[in-house]
C-alpha cells in the first residue's frame, strides 16, 4: 500500500475510513457492556451452578443416608438417656441442694453399718455419717462443682462434678468397708448383695428356729426390700467416686476406730451451659 | 442484436495513485462490519449460553427444594447425635477417670496387721490435687471475661499419704521396709504407682510414707 493513499486520501476513502471507525466503536461498545459483562455473569452462574451441583450431591448422599441416621440417632439417644445421664445425681426439688440429696443416697448405705443397739455399744464402735457443715469447718464450705474437662474440639460445657463432703466416725474396718460398699453399689452392688443373701442364709440357720412363722416372713420381705433397695440406689449411684478421703486415729486412741473425712464425687448436669468461646483462652 | 456491456468500474480517477486502494476503501469497512458482527455472535452465544446455565440452575434449586425437608430431618438428626455424642463423649471421659479405692484402704490396713500387729495406722490419707489453671476466658460475644467452672486439665494427680506408729519391739525402720515391701504387691498394682518419700523417726517410731498414685485422667 502506497503512503499517498493516506497523506491525500480520496472523498470515498475518507468516508470508509469514517464508515469502518464507526463501526468499530460499535463493536467496541458492544464488546465492553455486552460481551464483557454476559461473561462475567456468565462465569458467576456456571460458578453458582457448581456450588447448587455439590450442594445437592450433599445433600442427596444425606438423604440416601436417612434411614441409617435414623437408626444410628435412636441408638445414641438410648445410650445418652438410659445408660449415661443415670450417672447424674439429680437435685431433689424437696430436699433442695445436691448434698442433702447425695445424704439421702448414702445413708441406706450407711444403716448396713451402724451397731444395733447402741444405747449399749461402745462409742467407738457406732459408726455415723454426717454432711460436713459449715458450722464444722466454715473455712472450706461450700465446696465448688468442678468442671468435666471438655474433649478436645468440643465448646459446650454441660457437666460439672459436685464434690459431697461427709464425715464419719466409728471403727476403721466399718469406715473403709463403707466405701467399698458405696464403690460396690456404684458398680452394680453385686457384692453387696450376695454378702446381704449370705448374712441373711446364716441368720436362718442359727436364729431362724426362735422366730415365729410371722416374724420369720417379716424378715424373708426385709431382706427382699434390702436386695431391691441396693439395686435401686446402684441405678442412682452409678457415677459416685472417691475424690479425697483422710482417716485420723484420735491422739490416746487405738487405732481400730477414728474419724474420717471422705468426698465422694457426683456428676452433675450443669444449670447454665458454658460456652467456651472458640479462638482459645485470652489473657 | 447486441448484448449490452455492463463495465462496473470500481476504481475512481482519484484512486489510480494506491496500488489497491479499492481492497482498502471496500475491505476496512467489511472487516469493522465483521468485527461488529463477531462481537455480536459472541453476546449472543454468550446469551444462549447463560440462559442453558440458568436453566440448569432452576432445574438443580428444583431438586434441592424437593428434597429439602427431607435434608432438614437428616441434618437435624445429624445434630442431635453430634449433640449426644457429645454429652456421651464427656460422661464418658468422666467415666474413665473414677477410680475404686475401698478395697485398696482394706487392703492396706490387712497389709500393716501382717507387718506386725501392733502397727497403728494413724492417718491415711487419699488426696487429689489438681492443678491450677486461669479459667478466666473472652468471650467475644459478650465481650468481656468469663470465669469458666474448672479446673478442666484432663490429667489430675492423686496422691497417698500414711502416717503411722511403730511397735516398741520391732524397729521402724524393719516396719517401713516390710510395709513397702507388702505395698508393692498385686493388690496395690495399678493404684500406687511409686513411692515418692518414706521417712521415719527411731525415736518416736514413728513413719510418713507419700505414695503416687494413679492419675486420674479424663479421657475418651
Amino acid at each position: 500500500m502506497k503512503e499517498e493513499t493516506f497523506q491525500a486520501p480520496s472523498e470515498l476513502m475518507k468516508r470508509a475510513l469514517f464508515r469502518s471507525l464507526l463501526i468499530v466503536a460499535v463493536a467496541v461498545v458492544l464488546y465492553m457492556f455486552c460481551v464483557v459483562p454476559e461473561q462475567t455473569s456468565l462465569q458467576m452462574a456456571k460458578e453458582k451452578k457448581a456450588a447448587l451441583g455439590t450442594q445437592l450431591a450433599d445433600m442427596k448422599s444425606k438423604v440416601a443416608r436417612k434411614a441409617e441416621v435414623k437408626a444410628e440417632s435412636g441408638d445414641i439417644s438410648l445410650t445418652v438417656t438410659n445408660k449415661m445421664e443415670k450417672l447424674l445425681l439429680e437435685r431433689d426439688p424437696i430436699i433442695g441442694d445436691y448434698e442433702s440429696t447425695a445424704k439421702t443416697l448414702l445413708d441406706p448405705i450407711a444403716k448396713l453399718f451402724y451397731v444395733p443397739d447402741q444405747k449399749d455399744a461402745d462409742d467407738s464402735k457406732i459408726f455415723e455419717i454426717r454432711l460436713s457443715d459449715k458450722k464444722m469447718d466454715p473455712r472450706r464450705l461450700p465446696l465448688p462443682a468442678t468442671a468435666v474437662p471438655l474433649p478436645p474440639n468440643t465448646s459446650l460445657q454441660l457437666y460439672a462434678r459436685q464434690p459431697i463432703w461427709l464425715t464419719c466416725t466409728g471403727p476403721r474396718e466399718s469406715i473403709i468397708r463403707f466405701i467399698a460398699t458405696v464403690e460396690d453399689v456404684a458398680d452394680g452392688g453385686e457384692i453387696t448383695k450376695n454378702r446381704l443373701k449370705k448374712a441373711y442364709e446364716q441368720e436362718k440357720k442359727e436364729d431362724f428356729g426362735q422366730l415365729t412363722e410371722e416374724e420369720r416372713e417379716k424378715r424373708e420381705e426385709e431382706m427382699k426390700a434390702s436386695l431391691e433397695q441396693i439395686s435401686s440406689l446402684s441405678e442412682k449411684m452409678s457415677g459416685v467416686t472417691l475424690e479425697a478421703f483422710k482417716f485420723t486415729v484420735p491422739q490416746g486412741k487405738d487405732d481400730k476406730s477414728g474419724s474420717a473425712d471422705m468426698v465422694f464425687e457426683w456428676p452433675i448436669r450443669l444449670e447454665e451451659k458454658y460456652v467456651v468461646p472458640q479462638g482459645g483462652k485470652k489473657k | 442484436m447486441k448484448a449490452p456491456n455492463l463495465h462496473l468500474n470500481l476504481l475512481h480517477a482519484s484512486e489510480r495513485q494506491s496500488s489497491s486502494p479499492v481492497r482498502l476503501r471496500v475491505m476496512l469497512p467489511i472487516l469493522a462490519a465483521l468485527a461488529c458482527a463477531g462481537c455480536l455472535l459472541w453476546w449472543g452465544i454468550l446469551k444462549g449460553q447463560l440462559m442453558l446455565v440458568k436453566k440448569d440452575m432452576a432445574a438443580i434449586q428444583k431438586d434441592i427444594d424437593a428434597i429439602t425437608p427431607i435434608h432438614a430431618d437428616v441434618t437435624n438428626d445429624l445434630n442431635a447425635i453430634r449433640h449426644m455424642q457429645f454429652r456421651l463423649d464427656q460422661l464418658s471421659m468422666y467415666t474413665n477417670a473414677c477410680h475404686r479405692y475401698g478395697d485398696v484402704l482394706a487392703n492396706v490396713v490387712s497389709s500393716s496387721e501382717e507387718v506386725s500387729t501392733g502397727l497403728k495406722l494413724q492417718e491415711m490419707k487419699l488426696i487429689l490435687e489438681p492443678e491450677k489453671q486461669d479459667l478466666s476466658v473472652y468471650d467475644a460475644q459478650r465481650k468481656k471475661k468469663v470465669e469458666l467452672p474448672g479446673p478442666t486439665n484432663p490429667v489430675e494427680i492423686v496422691k497417698f499419704e500414711i502416717n503411722g506408729r511403730a511397735p516398741d519391739d520391732k524397729p521402724v525402720k524393719e516396719c517401713v521396709r516390710e510395709l513397702l515391701e507388702k505395698l508393692k504387691g498385686p493388690d496395690f498394682r495399678g493404684t500406687f504407682i511409686s513411692v515418692e518419700s518414706s521417712t521415719y523417726y527411731d525415736q518416736r517410731q514413728t513413719f510418713k510414707i507419700n505414695y503416687r498414685c494413679a492419675e486420674r485422667r479424663f479421657e475418651k
